[in-house]
């Protein structure tokens, strides 16, 4: 289900019961989503890819491994992977705890397939965004290393607010040199204005391709 | 010695025994002798005011015959001598008499002790043991001085009745003056074994009554019997409810897996039709799995509201294996989210009984939930339910687990009503289940119980 352009999102689905494994398995994947249902956590666990995109759907009452000891054996693996609880008996208390232990959400059964659908799209939209996070860091990183160290240079001092003559002066070069370095820097790093330059060097990160 | 007659004694007895008559009616035949018994009689009774005197004569012995049978019965009837009738037929007046004092509507009288025994109530005469006595009497005072031995004598009279008589036209023998006789006396059983009936009346009414009060007591018995079966049932229906409100979440997961599948299946099939080409086999798998996961909801309704009704079905042939199938299915998740492994060891062949489904899931939901409870603070949580075949070919249901086993105060009966080793608990479970086992000729038992485990079996006739 997922378009070329975008990275890979599994939906692990767990639940021992299988009619309902099936059902909720077809739901999900009517909604658009690429779904792995396994019938317990041990299968969950050999299935599961920590450097794969996705959420984990548990069912609380498993046979061995129940809902929350595979949602910690996750954790160890992958803390950020989202994980949202179905039960079909659960309490207040339970829901309290679910989330205190970082459940992404907490949902009974019989549960809505709009609610259940909202939750997926909620967490995939969270790991497009980590995602991307990790992208935009990743493209700034891989422009500042294409910079050479007198580029780095200039483009700290730039940065820190340094008019050309000061970086002249401070770096032994002649202003108009200067200006080629840094306007070397801008299109490296693929800068039209010094305000996104800065911002990106701050924040360490470039949104935009 | 002369006989008398003694029409005035015979009057005045019939006066005596009918204080009430109106009315004395005499009949005379129609020969001279009789006549002169009239005209003798009609000289007698002159005197009689108070009541009306009748004479009838001159009629045929069917005239008088009539005559009689018309007759009020409160009525006097005198009979003086009919040696011929108005027919010119002649009689013994004492067999004239008989005939017409068999049809009399009125008690009949007669003057002759030859009267006496044939129909008449009575008269006033001498008998012939009168008679008898008197001779005798004389013949002795003869004897002494023969002096008088010419004398003639009479013979005392006096009123002789007819028991029978009486009774047949009502009367009284109570009125009868004190020294009339009543002949025919016939004291009837009643008076004649009046102890002896007495007696058995005596002991027919004590053993009537003692029957009777074995029969209110047998009665009694059965009527608490039912009353305490009744109880028995109610108390069972009420643990089983209790029992299954405590498996409310678990009952609650059965009825929301279903219902999650079908809500699922649902949406996804709208989906699918939604696209432009629906993969119709697909849609078609969905809607046999949403038939299906409908049917799995009404069996756990079905299910809970035969254990929750008061009503059970009996005792019916019923497969074992199925009882354990249909209660395991409602407790799986309570024994799930208990982390409890669960080891189903059934017979491979069906194991039929003659049992109450109902009750049966009762005693095994019990032991389940004992012996779960039991497993609570256990590191090893393991429990097996088996079926099979035990000796004489008795039906065998056996609940294992790797709890403490029993604790040391329920370990000389455990299945005492209100002994219990829980904190939230009646105590009643085991002994319901037990009265559930011996209702069905089976017996339920503490197979083994030992600090590894308790083993709980209950065994069931053949069918």
């Amino acid at each position: 289900m997922n378009t070329p352009s975008e990275e890979p999102f599994v939906v692990h689905l767990v639940d021992d019961d299988e009619s309902v494994r099936r059902a909720l398995a077809r739901l999900i994947r009517a909604g658009g989503f690429d779904v792995h249902p396994h019938a317990s956590g041990e299968s969950f666990l050999d299935d599961f890819d920590p450097a794969v995109a996705g959420c984990a759907i548990l069912d609380m009452y498993l046979p061995r491994l129940d809902g929350f000891e595979l949602a910690e054996r996750v954790a160890a693996l992958q803390p950020e992977f989202p994980v949202v609880f179905l039960t079909g008996r659960g309490d207040i208390g339970m829901g309290v705890r679910a989330m205190k232990e970082g459940a992404f959400d907490f949902l009974t059964k019989p549960v809505q397939p709009s609610m259940l659908l909202t939750t997926l799209a909620a967490a995939r939209a969270l790991a497009r965004q980590a995602q991307a996070e990790t992208h935009c860091t990743a493209r700034y990183e891989e422009r500042l290393q294409s910079l050479t160290p007198r580029e780095t240079e200039v483009l700290d001092a730039v940065v820190s607010g340094s008019l050309n003559k000061e970086i002249a002066h401070d770096l032994g070069l002649a202003e108009k040199t200067v200006k080629v370095h840094r306007a070397r820097v801008m299109k490296k790093m693929g800068m039209r204005t010094i305000a996104e330059l800065v911002r990106a060097s701050v924040t360490r990160r470039i949104d935009a391709p | 010695m002369v006989s008398r007659f003694d029409l005035r004694g015979t009057f005045e007895l019939a006066r005596h025994l009918q204080p009430e008559a109106q009315r004395a009616v005499i009949f005379t035949g129609s020969a001279e002798f009789d006549r002169s018994w009239k005209s003798f009689a009609e000289a007698a009774l002159a005197d009689v005011s108070d009541i009306e005197i009748a004479f009838v004569s001159d009629l045929s012995l069917e005239g008088f015959r009539d005559r009689a049978a018309a007759l009020d019965p409160s009525d006097i009837l005198i009979g003086l001598t009919i040696f011929e009738d108005a027919d010119g037929r002649r009689f013994v007046p004492a067999d004239a008499l008989a005939t017409i004092a068999e049809v009399s509507a009125a008690p009949t009288y007669g003057v002759y002790s030859s009267n006496i025994g044939r129909g008449v109530v009575g008269g006033s005469f001498s008998t012939f043991e009168d008679t008898g006595a008197a001779i005798a009497e004389k013949a002795l005072r003869v004897l002494e001085d023969p002096s008088g031995a010419r004398q003639a004598e009479s013979v005392p009279v006096s009123a002789v009745l007819d028991w029978r008589q009486l009774r047949r036209h009502d009367l009284d023998p109570e009125l009868r003056p004190p020294d009339s006789r009543l002949l025919y006396y016939d004291p009837g059983i009643w008076e004649r074994y009046r102890l002896e009936i007495l007696l058995a009346l005596a002991i027919i009414l004590l053993q009537a009554s003692t029957i009777a009060a074995l029969i209110i007591m047998e009665r009694r018995r059965r009527r608490n019997a039912e009353e305490l079966a009744r109880r028995r049932m109610e108390m069972a229906r009420l643990s089983r409810i209790a029992q299954l409100g405590e498996l409310s979440g678990a009952i609650a997961h059965e009825l929301n897996q279903p219902l999650t599948s079908i809500l699922a299946n649902a949406e996804a099939g709208s989906a699918m039709l939604a696209q432009p080409a629906p993969d119709l086999a697909e849609l078609e798998e969905v809607l046999r799995d949403i038939a299906h996961d409908d049917q799995r909801a009404a069996d756990v309704i079905i299910n809970l509201r035969r254990l929750m009704t008061s009503d059970s079905a009996g005792l019916e042939d019923t497969d074992l294996n199925k009882v354990v199938r249909s209660t395991v299915r409602l407790v799986s998740s309570e024994i799930l989210s208990r982390k409890i492994a669960l080891e189903l060891k059934l017979s491979s062949n069906s194991l039929m009984v003659k049992g109450d489904v109902q009750q049966l899931q009762q005693v095994l939901l019990n032991l389940v939930i004992n012996a779960a409870d039991a497993m609570a603070d256990q590191t090893t949580r393991h429990m097996i339910i088996e079926t099979g075949l035990g000796p004489k070919d008795q039906r065998v249901l056996s609940v294992t687990d790797t709890g403490p086993g029993l604790p040391e105060a329920l370990r000389d009966n455990p299945f005492k009503p209100f002994a219990t080793s829980k904190v939230q608990g009646m105590g009643l479970g085991l002994s319901i289940s037990q009265t559930i086992a011996e209702a069905h000729g089976g017996s339920l038992r503490f197979v083994s119980s030992t600090r590894d485990g308790a083993r709980v079996a209950l065994s069931l006739p053949a069918p």
